[in-house]
């Protein structure tokens, strides 16, 4: 058994437990627009269609949130699954190799989003 | 860096000699099935990506589409549905609990959400369902149509009625 000493310097992680619970409120609302503009706006179209879609993605304000959307989404995504691996993996070699990872893959899927969304026309 | 103090209590046993094991309870089984569904919501947002960052033309715009219109997929979504307010009804408990004092009623709490949640997932599955089973019908039309003279020559045709259909 290993024994450290916790100095009680750091913020022990209260900026990401708030943040989560934050960006989880953020998400119930965000997530019901993003699921309303996609199948009831505009009005009386029960399918989606390509120029629906391009229409609405012209739109700076759209662009806007959908990227916020996608910003907030992976944070919270990436900080859940954070917390789980901080929960089974102790040994600070391993949880940080594979927290880089948990990084790297969030920051893919940041940038393929962003670009999906700017590059539409 | 800070240096931080882990006991292992996994391997103590208890007076019996049987190791220590927590009985699921309300509390403990709202905590695993959020954690369950929130791996999953995970595995599903990079999906989710991925497919839509693919649908740069109209020709994949209109495949994808009509792959993800088949009953089968439907019938997935119907899943996500419910992965979503698993997660979304545990997330509220939870920020209830950490800011409004919640735990003093954290049962209560668990089983009223269970109720709004299934509420909402029988609002939600109930169109999504009507999509579903039209959407497998869709699937084979089968047209006889006999020809200009009328004699029993049939011609049996397979029609996608297309997706521009209201309710």
């Amino acid at each position: 058994m290993r024994t450290e000493i916790d100095s009680g310097l750091n913020s022990g992680g209260v900026i990401k437990w708030f943040l989560q619970r934050i960006t989880g409120a953020f998400l119930l609302f965000g997530l019901l627009t993003h699921f309303w503009v996609l199948h009831f706006f505009p009005p009386e179209h029960g399918e989606i269609t390509f120029e629906t879609v391009m229409a609405r993605l012209q739109h700076p304000l759209w662009k806007t949130f959908d990227i916020l959307f996608l910003l907030v989404v992976l944070y919270h995504g990436m900080n859940g699954v954070q917390i789980v691996i901080n929960d089974y993996i102790q040994k600070n070699g391993w949880r940080i190799l594979i927290v880089g990872f948990l990084w790297i893959g969030g920051l893919f899927l940041l940038v393929k989003g962003t670009i999906t969304i700017l590059s539409l026309t | 860096m800070s240096l931080t103090i882990t006991f292992n209590f996994n391997n103590l046993l208890t007076l019996t000699g049987l190791p220590m094991r927590y009985k699921v309870k309300t509390g403990m089984f709202a905590w695993l099935i959020f954690r369950i569904s929130g791996l999953l919501l995970v595995l599903y947002l990079i999906i989710h990506i991925n497919v839509i960052g693919n649908l740069s033309d109209p020709a994949q715009f209109d495949t994808t589409m009509t792959t993800l219109g088949s009953w089968q997929f439907r019938i997935l979504e119907i899943g996500l549905l419910a992965v979503i307010i698993v997660h979304a009804m545990n997330g509220i408990r939870i920020f209830i609990v950490d800011f409004a004092n919640g735990s003093l009623y954290q049962k209560k709490l668990f089983w009223t959400l269970f109720a709004v949640g299934a509420i909402l997932f029988l609002a939600g599955t109930y169109p999504m369902l009507s999509h579903t089973l039209h959407a497998k019908d869709k699937q084979a039309n089968i047209q006889i149509i006999y020809n200009d003279s009328g004699l029993n020559e049939t011609n049996i045709v397979l029609i996608d009625e297309g997706d521009a259909d209201e309710n």
